[in-house]
């Protein structure tokens, strides 16, 4: 099988209809787009949640993590006023959030060339064994994303775990559309061989 | 399968493939162990990465909570600060603040001045123009030289110039009065309503200054700032020094050297060449025989104006006080016309003694070598106007008297005195050295002898001819121990 076997088409997937939280962030938005500041904290409400989660896939780190959800949210409350609705509004978050993981990621391996055994962030959950195997598989997840470069994980996490298409991760990141998919490529393919090299070492 | 296509193993594990590119795919899979050994590994990342996906991820946000409440909090409040009415309630409580301030700046303000005062001041409503009130050979020097006359309008930055035996009386747009004596030369440096600054080329200026609220009032001369703090004072330059003298209120003189000093009212302070001072009080007989002096002019209606005597100049009548009528103005220009005028013919006979000089009070600070007396003549005795002004008229023409001056034969030796007297301050005294001797050697000329000898050791002593100089003083106390500039010759003498 070569690479002209397959045709790899580009799927624009069509614009899903706003649901109904989509609605009431975007009125969120326009509130405090209309310094209705009450607004703000109730969105910040709303979207902690994932804002933290993604955080804890692109950085991994639970020490800097309420840091960063406290960047992110400042970064979102002066950007706010640019927000003119050309996109969801879960992109645009999106696109904040990947600036301050890029920016804390940049700063982190600056500081720390061996990133070591970084701790992982941990689930929580009923049943005891469901939460050690989400424990022992977010740790291997963030060992091998640790092998990433920055942009690529960002554009991997996005799309593996963050359910966003190419499209939707070429507008957060302001990147060409070829270039996330290079960059997801890529990233697949990292991230297979290191988990491998993990899951092989634990073996 | 190569590298490349190993991505499409995870599209084809993620179903992101058309159905005709995974079938060919999955067809390929059953043929190939070790893409079918990839695509294992493929599967078991993706279920590494589902797991974490599906994991009940909880955290706490209380320190993101916290300091997202801090932000809100901060912009709300900055917000509700730049609403307009928020702004104009603002402003309006500064600008009473600001009111509150300013009154009590107000309050605290000085008292008015005292109605008698007031009356005294009376501080004109409109600037008075700059103009001459009363001028002889004055003259407005630079790209058009003019001739002044009396009521001629004058501008800030004229410079203006007397002939030798000129005079002038202007007029300030604040209210005081300047009267520039012969041969002197004055810039208008600034002469606004609320400020005055004048510089003294050189000569003499008499200086009756207005009671007027103003920046300053500051007279230059020589590098030397005197700036006035009282009303009546005269200042005189000349190359043999700067004299200050006040007869009423106070000014506060800066010389270029030195500390700067305050010289009160009836007091003078001169300093030589090199700003060495020497104080000097009026005393009772100048006041009186200037006063005697106003009291022979009919005009002369107001008290008698206090001379100052200043050495290389003529007499230093200070100014009369500020006008504060009409009579005081007409009776200010009569006073400014008799400083400067010859005085009124005498009778014939020889000037009565004057009183010996008091200069008690007199101080010389710094004399502590012969070389440092060089250029600097003792600072003038308090002396009778015959000190400067010509002496009575002279006995009838001798035959020495004839040949006292080669050029004029027909000068008189009152005007060879007083023209030799005036060209100490121009430098130019040598000249006149042979007809001084000539003057002096003749003892019938009295007191014409005298101060021909007086004025020759002065000549020597600005001609920097030090063994003349004091050579002539020791003549002069040989000839007259008991003359009116014993001091003067002693000082120089036993330097």
């Amino acid at each position: 099988m070569s690479a002209g076997a397959l045709s790899l088409q580009r799927v624009i997937p069509t614009p899903a209809p706003p649901t109904a939280a989509e609605l009431k962030l975007m009125r969120l938005v326009e509130r405090v787009q209309q310094d209705d500041l009450t607004a703000f904290e109730e969105l910040y409400r709303l979207t902690r949640d994932e804002v933290a989660r993604t955080l804890c896939h692109l950085v991994g780190r639970r020490s800097d993590l309420e840091d960063l959800i406290q960047e992110t949210y400042l970064r979102l409350l002066k950007a706010v006023p640019r927000y003119k609705g050309q996109s969801r509004f879960r992109t645009f978050l999106y696109g904040v959030t990947a600036n301050v993981a890029l920016m804390h990621l940049r700063w982190w391996r600056r500081r720390r060339e061996d990133l070591g055994d970084v701790p992982d962030c941990a689930s929580e959950g009923r049943d005891p064994e469901a939460v050690a195997q989400a424990a022992e598989a977010a740790r291997l997840v963030q060992r091998a994303l640790a092998t990433m470069s920055a942009k690529k994980r960002i554009v991997f996490v996005y799309h593996e775990l963050c359910d966003m298409g190419p499209e939707e991760i070429a507008e957060a990141t302001d990147t060409p559309y070829n270039t996330v998919r290079s960059r997801l490529h890529h990233a697949r393919m990292e991230f297979t061989a290191a988990m491998r090299g993990l899951t092989g070492a634990q073996s | 399968m190569m590298r490349h296509d190993e991505s499409l193993l995870w599209e084809y594990a993620a179903r992101e493939l058309p159905s005709e590119d995974a079938r060919l795919v999955q067809h390929h899979l059953t043929e190939c162990p070790e893409c079918q050994e990839k695509l294992t590994d493929v599967r078991t990342a993706r279920g590494a990465l589902a797991a974490v996906k599906g994991a009940d991820f909880r955290f706490t946000y209380a320190k993101a909570d916290a300091a997202i409440a801090r932000v809100v909090e901060k912009k709300m409040a900055h917000a509700a600060f730049s609403r307009p009415w928020v702004l104009g309630l603002s402003g309006a409580l500064v600008t009473a603040g600001l009111l509150l301030v300013a009154y009590g700046f107000w309050s605290k303000a000085p008292p008015a001045p005292l109605p008698e005062l007031a009356e005294v001041e009376a501080p004109a409503p409109r600037p008075l123009p700059l103009a001459v009130e009363r001028a002889a050979g004055l003259t407005v020097i630079g790209a058009q030289t003019r001739v002044l006359g009396n009521g001629a309008a004058l501008a800030s930055g004229d410079v203006l110039r007397t002939e030798a035996k000129g005079e002038a009386t202007l007029r300030l747009p604040e209210g005081s009065r300047l009267k520039l004596g012969g041969g002197a030369q004055l810039s208008l440096t600034r002469a606004d309503s609320d400020d005055v600054a004048l510089q003294l080329e050189r000569g003499h200026l008499a200086v009756a200054a207005s009671h007027a609220q103003r920046k300053g009032f500051v007279v230059h001369t020589e590098g030397m700032m005197v700036t006035v703090v009282g009303t009546r004072f005269a200042v005189t330059s000349s190359r043999d020094g700067v004299e200050v003298a006040v007869a009423e209120g106070k000014v506060s003189v800066e010389p270029p050297v030195g500390l700067p000093q305050f010289v009160s009212a009836g007091q003078r302070v001169r300093f030589d060449s090199r700003w060495r001072s020497q104080r000097g009080s009026l005393t009772a007989a100048e006041k009186r025989e200037l006063s005697a002096l106003g009291e022979s002019t009919a005009d002369a209606v107001k008290p008698p104006t206090p001379v100052v005597p200043a050495h290389g100049g003529g007499t230093r009548a200070a100014a009369p006080a500020t006008p504060t009528s009409a009579s005081d103005l007409k009776s200010l220009v009569a006073d400014a016309a008799l400083e400067l005028a010859p005085p009124p013919s005498r009778p014939a006979d020889p000037a009565p003694a004057p009183s010996k000089p008091d200069m008690t009070g007199l101080e010389v600070p710094l004399l502590a070598s012969p070389v440092e007396s060089v250029g600097h003549p003792p600072a003038p005795s308090p002396t009778t106007p015959g000190d400067w002004a010509p002496l009575p008229a002279a006995k009838p023409a001798s035959a020495n008297a004839s040949k006292l001056n080669d050029e004029s034969p027909e000068e008189s030796p009152d005007e060879v005195l007083q023209r030799a007297d005036r060209s100490l301050s121009h430098g130019t005294c040598d000249r006149f050295l042979k007809q001084l001797d000539q003057l002096a050697s003749d003892a019938s000329r009295g007191p014409r002898a005298e101060k021909a000898r007086i004025i020759r050791a002065r000549c020597f002593d600005a001609q920097m001819r030090v063994r003349d100089a004091k050579e002539e003083y020791r003549r002069y106390l040989m000839q007259y121990p008991g003359g009116q500039y014993v001091d003067e010759a002693r000082h120089i003498a036993d330097e």
